[in-house]
């Protein structure tokens, strides 16, 4: 027999069970510096993983899970090993609990990760490393799959929408992606209301003179649960629509703020000689 | 247990009998190899012959090149008859309306790509020629154009270059040209003057950016426009496939310069929100094709719906067109990129003619915006809909 069959063999503890030996490894921190905001719906397989990843960040630490149309056992899992939990009976997204979260974040830093990837925190730490020597918004420098001719319409949008800012040097990177940090300060400019749209939140980031940088990179393309049965029932489509809708809507916010150009020049056209 | 009883086992549960179709090949050592020359499974992973399936199209007919010079020669016979042996523009006129009246009955409702067309044509044109014993040159680039086609140069301080556009342009059976000079402090305005059957439009202050075209447009009387720049030198065959697709049904027949892209994540920024705003538009198969590069070609029909006083901000007047529902299309291609001259403000990030793009972008946008709401068509599922159809 070989190791791998007899691995199989053995016994599979769900996650609840895993934790009770390891009991209330984590408490959050009462004054906290760094606050970790991780939504969650149904994400009990790697909960535990991304909570313990959480708590490594930093020596004072809250982790608030914002738990959203959980039906399986997360809101316990997430209770037992310590975190603040901010529970809602109905699904809310992903992006609306993150701007439920820093409402309740105490923390100087707020940091952004996702339930359902485990990313570990020699990859977290360099986003709340930034935010606490001066950074605003640190943002994950990640661009998607760029090495087709034709990118995917949310790269496109994420991209197009810095260039259309003024900042055609962060690339591909955007709120819509975690993990990414925001300090206080930041939130405040922009207003919790906008974080419930990451695009909208960026351009009144960009718009408020706050300091942005993409940070460090961490693939979460990889990361991601692949979600072949979505594309496979032609859904997959739903989340691009309510992404590129998002950019629209933000393009809209910067033509309202800098007029119908966007506050380009026109470089002397002499537009009343058309008629 | 070992590695061979293991693919044994394998065969047995897909009921495939191990049969080697080959010598069996060992090692140095005398160990057989596992999978031996010509094995089921080499044979297995054979790349088979692409079957072809019947939803293929039907195969085109031969080209007949043979055919297509006998009615040029006979064609030119009729010439030699009616207008004599001088070359004027009596004789142009009746080559290109025997050549076109000969390709409609010739295709009959068929229209082959228009590379096909432009060898049948040549082969017509040959005949035509040699039976009036001239040089097939001076008839220029035989065009099946039905319709009449207008063009439209815009240059400022192109001395150098102008010339020679107008010659190519000159190949193509057009109804008119015209030339739109703005704010040239260089010879562009005699080296266009001399020249017979051009419309020359001259502004001596600097128009702005497609300002020209806008103005040129607003002037033609054909029932397409071919619009050029007067920088960059593109020979009439190319230019000639702008005006045959527009005649195929297309309202805005765009420069297809993908295949000139390199892939995303080198591309600059104009090409970039070029794809964004077809996309945003929902029209990704148009990739970062755009009415602000040249050559297009407009139709009277897209002119009028759209409205000349919108090309001076193309991509709002591709918004238009798209939204509109006019058919929009980029089925042919030009080299613009390569022939392209980089001058300063052109070239580099951050340059004033990138920020001009990019704020024409945002104005498409905001009219898109204006004329369909805030989310275009892309209104679907709220997020907690979404959450359930990914989490639930």
């Amino acid at each position: 027999m070989d190791k791998r069959i007899r691995l199989s063999h053995r016994k599979r503890r769900s996650p609840l069970q895993k934790v009770k030996r390891s009991r209330a490894f984590f408490q959050c921190d009462p004054k906290p510096v760094v606050s970790v905001i991780i939504p969650v719906m149904n994400e009990q397989r790697t909960l535990a993983g991304v909570i313990r990843e959480a708590a490594r960040v930093h020596p004072k630490t809250e982790i608030i899970v914002v738990a959203n149309g959980c039906t399986d056992g997360s809101v316990r899992l997430a209770r037992r090993l310590g975190a603040i939990v901010l529970e809602y009976k109905d699904p809310l997204g992903h992006d609306v609990p993150r701007a439920i979260g820093a409402r309740h974040a105490k923390g100087e830093v707020l940091l952004f990760v996702d339930g359902d990837m485990v990313v570990p925190a020699r990859d977290l730490r360099p986003f709340t490393a930034a935010v606490l020597s001066g950074i605003d918004v640190a943002l994950n420098d990640y661009d998607g799959p760029v090495q087709s001719q034709e990118a995917h319409p949310v790269v496109s949008a994420k991209h197009t929408l810095n260039s259309f800012l003024g900042r055609p040097d962060i690339k591909g990177a955007s709120l819509t992606a975690v993990p990414h940090a925001l300090s206080r300060h930041a939130v405040l400019k922009i207003g919790f209301e906008a974080l419930e749209k990451p695009p909208l939140a960026q351009v009144a980031a960009v718009l408020g003179g706050l300091e942005i940088q993409a940070v460090h990179s961490v693939n979460v393309g990889r990361l991601n649960r692949p979600r072949t049965r979505l594309r496979q029932q032609g859904k997959g489509d739903l989340l691009t629509a309510i992404v590129i809708g998002d950019h629209l809507e933000a393009a809209q916010l910067l033509l309202n703020r800098l007029g119908p150009r966007g506050g380009f020049s026109d470089l002397g056209r002499l537009r009343e000689r058309v008629r | 247990m070992t590695r061979s009883k293991k693919i044994i086992r394998t065969r047995k549960r897909r009921n495939k009998p191990a049969v080697f179709r080959g010598r069996k090949k060992t090692t140095r050592r005398g160990r057989t190899l596992l999978h031996p020359v010509g094995s089921v499974r080499k044979e297995r992973n054979r790349r088979r012959p692409v079957q072809r399936t019947g939803k293929s199209e039907p195969p085109r007919p031969k080209l007949d090149l043979s055919a297509a010079y006998a009615a040029g020669a006979q064609a030119g016979a009729e010439s030699l008859q009616l207008h004599g042996k001088i070359n004027g523009p009596m004789s142009r006129s009746h080559f290109q309306s025997a050549l076109t009246e000969w390709f409609a009955d010739h295709i009959a409702g068929n229209r082959p790509p228009y590379s096909e067309a432009l060898a049948l044509c040549s082969s017509y044109q040959k005949g035509y020629a040699a039976s009036r014993q001239e040089n097939e040159s001076i008839y220029g680039v035989p065009l099946p154009l039905v319709s009449k086609a207008s063009a439209v140069i815009t240059a400022c301080n192109e001395e150098d270059t102008i010339g020679k556009v107008i010659n190519e342009l000159e190949r193509l059976p057009l109804s008119e040209i015209i030339v739109v000079l703005n704010g040239c402090t260089d010879n562009s305005f005699s080296k266009v003057a001399w020249r017979k059957n051009i419309i020359l439009v001259n502004f001596p202050d600097r128009l702005g950016h497609d300002v020209g075209r806008s103005v040129g447009a607003a002037l033609v009387t054909g029932d397409s426009i071919l619009f050029v720049d007067g920088d960059m030198e593109v020979p009439a065959e190319e230019l000639g496939a702008f005006l045959y697709e527009q005649e195929q049904g297309a309202d805005v027949v765009l420069n297809d310069i993908s295949r000139y892209l390199p892939p995303y994540e080198r591309q600059d920024e104009v090409t970039r929100c070029k794809l964004y705003l077809n996309q945003a538009l929902d029209r990704p198969d148009l990739r970062s094709n755009s009415l602000t590069a040249v050559p297009h070609v407009l139709s009277r029909k897209a002119l009028e719906t759209v409205g000349t006083e919108m090309l001076l901000v193309p991509p709002k007047a591709q918004a238009i067109a798209i939204m509109e529902g006019l058919a929009v299309a980029a089925p042919c291609s030009a080299d613009v990129i390569s022939r392209n001259r980089l001058r300063q403000g052109n070239s580099g990030a951050g340059n004033s003619v990138l920020l001009l793009i990019l704020g024409d972008h945002l104005e498409a946008l905001n009219e898109a915006i204006r004329r369909k709401g805030t989310k275009l068509s892309w209104e679907t599922a709220s997020r907690s809909q979404l959450a359930k159809v990914r989490n639930g």
